[in-house]
């Protein structure tokens, strides 16, 4: 009788957790490390911003939509594999509540 | 008594969780790039249903939102609206780079007409809307398809 209330205990304990781990995702990054990057950013599009892009490519008249050539390098990984950990994606309706989508450049 | 009032709350509880844990699934998107010769590409992965109508976006690869207007099909589906990608955006692609993208999607989303959508851009050169464009399935699972311009290859696995 006592091993059946432990097995029924048990069963039941896997049942609870089991619940939780269906909307499991991993721990949001306390930190970010190299070659890690937070995506989810825009851009700046505020006037100095603007300004100081403008005068970086006014010598050779060309500007870079590569978003590598002149932001976050590391973002891009060139050379080697950058992951990058998003925040929390949009309700669409497509993605499972609480989960976080990751990127890789390879 | 208490047993069986015991067995009935199990019973219950394992039927709640095992429809949650089969109801969404890991979805990884593989995308290479070609050797094209330009800048990084901007790609913006969203999903059509059976009407060919907007349901929502899966990422989009480059974080300058005045190049999105680029992304014709995206940008016409969405007005060029950023709250669809809030929390889904990265880095452009290289060339000869390729990206993976690992998404939690509903199961739903599969065998039921809907379709996926990649738009690539890439500065000074041709924009490829709907260059790729492949039905959501499970059989699609695992299957190379091959773009038309600055993709060599994607795939969806899951």
């Amino acid at each position: 009788m006592m091993y059946r209330k432990i097995l029924l205990a048990a069963y039941a304990s896997i049942g609870f957790f089991a619940a939780f781990g269906s909307q499991a995702m991993p721990f949001p990054p306390l930190t970010t490390s190299a070659g890690t990057v937070l995506a989810g950013y825009q851009e700046s599009d505020d006037d100095d911003h603007q300004k100081e892009l403008q005068r970086r490519h006014d010598d050779d008249d060309h500007y870079a939509a590569d978003d590598c050539e002149d932001e976050d390098v590391e973002a891009c990984g060139r050379g080697s594999a950058a992951q990058q950990l998003n925040a929390t994606p949009p309700n669409n309706g497509l993605f499972t509540p609480g989960s976080r989508p990751q990127a890789q450049t390879n | 008594m208490r047993m069986k009032s015991f067995l009935a709350m199990l019973a219950v509880t394992t039927a709640l969780t095992v429809p949650g844990l089969a109801m969404a699934r890991e979805v990884t998107l593989t995308t290479s790039m070609r050797n094209y010769g330009g800048d990084g590409a901007y790609l913006a992965y969203y999903v059509t249903d059976a009407q060919n109508k907007y349901v929502g976006s899966l990422w989009m690869a480059g974080g300058k939102t005045r190049y999105y207007e680029h992304l014709s099909g995206w940008y016409r589906a969405t007005g060029g609206d950023t709250t669809q990608i809030n929390g889904i955006t990265g880095a452009s692609v290289g060339a000869g780079r390729s990206l993976k993208v690992t998404v939690d999607l509903a199961d739903t989303l599969f065998d039921a007409g809907y379709q996926l959508h990649i738009d690539s851009a890439v500065e000074d050169m041709r924009d490829s809307p709907n260059e790729i464009v492949v039905p959501l399935t499970s059989a699609g699972s695992g299957q190379k398809v091959k773009g038309t311009r600055y993709i060599a290859a994607f795939t969806y696995a899951r």
